[in-house]
């Protein structure tokens, strides 16, 4: 595989594309807007001028509907990319996406549980932290079984993703016959994965869980890279392997636990990005999780303006749009890797 | 002057006792071969010397200092290790896996570089540099391994140590007395001393300056491998009765 890019063309390249993709998820949506005006409205509400000559209540659908969306779409989709790479990197493989190996569904869990058995005014805060919760014990308990002596058991790494899918699938249906109807209106749209329910104030939390995950794991990715050589080898150059290892899985687990709190799962985002970035400019952590940051953000926002658009005025849910491309392209990566399977 | 000491190291796995070492000296500036036939304990004292295993008893110093009061890094910068075999899942150019040797040091980046394109001219992947390492033949993988070892321990305030876990087993002949020319060119111009575990009998005459003799364990003969290495010894451990024979540059080899 041969290099195409650096990554001094890639960087622009995403921005633009960050850009483009950002001003298309506030431009358009199941109500036709003028696109100009759209941008003014954005103008006014940030700088609290009048210029655009949008009425009032399509101000109120590009500002307080369009707006904190797009935010959040950028914030989860460069989210769920960085994970997604931290955690390939973690488990020295290109599979390891949170959403396969188990560790969404986990911390998918632990949200409904909050969600189902805490008053209202608990859950709030009580989701994100619960759902943390329950992708770090996924995480901790996939990486015991999957890591042996001779490395990371692919196959298990998988099959580990099956059991705990088909273990919360239960239990978040056993939750859902005891959740009255409101709760349990909530619990199967977001169990699909959807921006539907953003807020400025959500799209700040996921903002700012996005920057303390990229800065955490920046910090670390020159000690990623060396665990892709081996973690013998990783000690040997003078790295605490252990301790790396675990600030990673918080760091991931935290993640996945914010985003799936505020979105539900939205699958095969972390497995695609980080794996086309790494095609175009190599396994670099240092410049890949920036990149990868930069194009889960992309996706994500121009997943969500198709799945606003496709069926308006109904809505499909984001998770939906990501699992149509992403499955074939995980099959496709799992042709790849057969042989190591058997 | 001794780099490395080892006093009554053990190691005991599942009530089995693995490795018992009484005493061990490594000089410094030596090549010292460390044989024994399978299951020997040859793996696992590479293993306790390179703190990837903890022993269940003794003591190691390097250069006069507890293994385990080393700083980390500080460690990294004098002692290295060359993996017999790397694995690397993802396609990291072979300049990349050369420049993560530079994790321990504290270099500028220009400096890094620079660093990494000697090492890798002085172990002649210097061409590779841009190749993936997963499309890299056995050889070029061992020297690219090695090219980054070089440049782990090339910020060493002392003789660096260099483990070797059986370097020339993915090579063929030319190889293996390439691969062992240059570690000698280590010693000799950059002051390395060596340590390898090796199958061959003969590389360990011909390039080792002592050898460890290990069997169930136990290091049970030390010195010049000419001493050592005599039909006898070597029937004794590997139930196999040797020719030796003494070429006409005085090697000896044992067939």
């Amino acid at each position: 595989m041969k290099r195409t890019v650096s990554h001094s063309q890639l960087y622009p390249a995403l921005i633009v594309v960050l850009i483009l993709s950002a001003g298309l998820s506030v431009t358009r949506g199941a109500m036709t807007l003028p696109a100009g005006q759209s941008l003014l409205a954005i103008w006014d509400g940030i700088w609290g001028s009048s210029l655009t000559s949008l009425k009032s209540f399509q101000q109120a659908v590009v500002w307080e509907l369009r707006m904190p969306r797009t935010l959040l779409a950028m914030a989860i989709g460069a989210l769920l990319s960085v994970c997604g790479a931290i955690t390939q990197g973690l488990f020295r493989n290109p599979l390891a996406d949170p959403g396969i190996i188990g560790v969404s569904t986990g911390a998918g869990l632990g949200a409904a549980l909050s969600i189902v058995l805490l008053p209202m005014s608990v859950a709030a805060v009580a989701t994100p932290i619960a759902a943390f919760l329950g992708g770090l014990l996924t995480t901790l308990l996939v990486y015991r079984l999957a890591q042996s002596s001779q490395g990371t058991s692919v196959v298990i790494l998988l099959l580990a993703g099956v059991a705990i899918a088909a273990f919360a699938g239960a239990a978040i249906g056993f939750l859902t016959y005891i959740a009255d109807d409101q709760t349990l209106r909530d619990l199967s749209l977001w169990g699909m994965g959807t921006l539907n329910g953003a807020s400025f104030p959500l799209a700040g939390l996921a903002l700012a869980t996005l920057v303390i995950t990229l800065v955490a794991a920046q910090r670390d990715a020159g000690q990623l890279n060396a665990l892709l050589i081996g973690e013998p080898e990783a000690r040997h150059t003078g790295i605490d392997v252990e301790r790396l290892k675990l600030r990673m899985i918080v760091v991931a687990a935290i993640g996945v636990g914010v985003s799936v709190s505020i979105t539900g799962v939205i699958g095969f985002l972390g497995l695609v990005v980080p794996h086309l970035v790494r095609m175009l400019v190599g396994p670099d952590h240092r410049i890949l999780l920036p990149l990868s940051a930069l194009l889960g953000a992309g996706l994500l926002m121009m997943a969500d303006v198709a799945a606003r658009i496709l069926m308006a005025p109904a809505e499909l849910p984001v998770g939906l749009m990501t699992a149509l491309i992403g499955a074939p392209f995980f099959t496709v990566l799992l042709i790849k890797q057969r042989r190591h399977l058997l | 002057m001794s780099i490395l000491t080892l006093n009554d190291v053990s190691l005991h796995r599942n009530g089995r006792c693995i490795l018992d070492v009484r005493e061990a000296v490594l000089t410094q500036g030596d090549t010292v071969a460390v044989l024994g036939p399978n299951g020997a304990g040859k793996s696992s004292l590479l293993k306790i010397i390179s703190g990837e295993t903890v022993p269940t008893a003794g003591q190691i110093c390097f250069h006069g200092k507890p293994l385990t009061a080393w700083n980390r890094l500080e460690r990294a910068r004098h002692l290295g290790v060359l993996p017999q075999s790397s694995q690397v899942g993802f396609p990291f150019t072979a300049e990349e896996v050369v420049a993560i040797g530079a994790i321990p040091l504290s270099m500028r980046k220009r400096q890094i570089a620079q660093l990494v394109r000697r090492a890798m001219h002085d172990t002649d992947v210097g061409h590779l540099a841009e190749q993936p390492y997963t499309r890299l033949s056995g050889g070029e993988k061992q020297r690219v391994q090695l090219a980054r070892v070089l440049v782990q321990l090339s910020q060493a305030e002392r003789p660096p140590l260099l483990l070797l876990d059986e370097p020339t087993s993915a090579q063929d002949l030319g190889h293996q007395h390439l691969l062992m020319q240059t570690l000698n060119d280590l010693r000799v111009h950059r002051d390395f001393t060596l340590l390898a575990v090796l199958h061959d009998l003969n590389l360990a005459c011909r390039y080792g300056q002592g050898v460890w003799v290990l069997n169930h364990g136990h290091l049970q003969q030390v010195g010049a491998a000419d001493a050592v290495l005599t039909p006898e010894t070597v029937e004794q451990y590997w139930h196999y009765r040797p020719e030796k024979v003494t070429t006409r540059q005085h090697h000896f080899a044992l067939l």
